[in-house]
């Protein structure tokens, strides 16, 4: 009885897999790359703006640019323009510091009416929390990793 | 359906914009005037390195500061870049106080004092400021 449903289930799975619409991966890396290239370009000439137009150099220069970049980002949002940009998009906005932007921005429109504090406050993190979470635990793991290397190797 | 095919003619068209512009022939930057002889030679003496495309320098006293721009390939050994540079600077002038940067704003800011020192005669005390300024730009 159970080699039999067994059969059913896996005679039925390549029957469905035959009928689902294959993913374009390849089509979908090249699109990413242009369109996170894109974006790269567009900070870059921020970041231009804020090295020609004031006392920043090449590394100060990059926090202003970072600022900017979030809160075109969390606009672009709250008039609802990132959603239907990220669909076709896929990676190439995800990405970026925008995509961060977005994961705490939309988040925090979608639990508005909970409230300030139960509603944005706690729930702000559900999507971004985890790119804190393993950023933090990866950089930590690597600095370690660098501090043992350094030892060993001078 | 027709709104995200016109979305994707523009970001397509954007898109072929950007790298056509990209890919189109750098104008060669303008020529930094010579102010004298040291400076022409610090700046020869850094062009000559193969990552280099142009440099500028200027001497105040016993102080010599220069910027240089990195071929965009080469960034990713930009320490190095660095290095060779100072200890090129440092072997010509051993008795100098020497500032080397490849930042773009200690760049410009270099370009910017190199044109005015030659189409003004400029006072010490302001040239001074101006290189301090740079110097700061310089640590980063």
């Amino acid at each position: 009885m159970s080699q039999q449903k067994e059969d059913l289930k896996t005679t039925y799975q390549k029957f469905a897999s035959k009928d689902e619409p294959k993913r374009p991966v390849v089509a979908n890396c090249i699109k990413a790359f242009f369109i996170g290239g894109l974006i790269c370009i567009a900070g870059q000439a921020i970041q231009n703006f804020f090295l020609y137009n004031f006392d920043f150099n090449e590394q100060t220069a990059g926090n202003p640019t970072i600022a900017v970049l979030i809160l075109i980002a969390v606009l672009l949002t709250g008039f609802g323009i990132y959603d239907k940009f990220a669909q076709f998009a896929g990676a190439g906005s995800a990405v970026p510091v925008t995509g961060f932007a977005n994961a705490m921005a939309s988040a925090a429109i979608e639990y508005r009416t909970e409230g300030p504090v139960f509603g944005i406050g706690s729930n702000m993190f559900k999507l971004a929390g985890p790119v804190i979470v393993f950023g933090t635990t990866a950089a930590f793991v690597i600095a370690l990793i660098k501090t043992l290397w350094i030892q060993i190797g001078g | 359906m027709q709104k995200s095919s016109g979305l994707k003619v523009i970001l397509l068209t954007s898109i072929f914009l950007v790298y056509a512009a990209g890919c189109q022939q750098h104008e060669s930057p303008e020529p930094t005037r010579i102010i004298n002889k040291e400076t022409h030679e610090a700046e020869e003496l850094l062009e000559e390195l193969e990552p280099i495309t142009t440099a500028v320098a200027i001497t105040s006293g016993k102080k010599l500061y220069a910027a240089a721009e990195v071929k965009q390939m080469d960034r990713f050994q930009l320490e190095s870049v660095r290095k060779t540079g100072y200890d090129r600077l440092s072997k010509r002038w051993p008795d100098y106080n020497i500032h080397f940067s490849t930042d773009k704003k200690a760049m410009l800011e270099l370009q910017n004092l190199n044109k005015d020192m030659s189409a003004i005669k400029m006072k010490k005390k302001e040239r001074e400021q101006r290189l301090t300024k740079i110097e700061e730009f310089m640590k980063g």
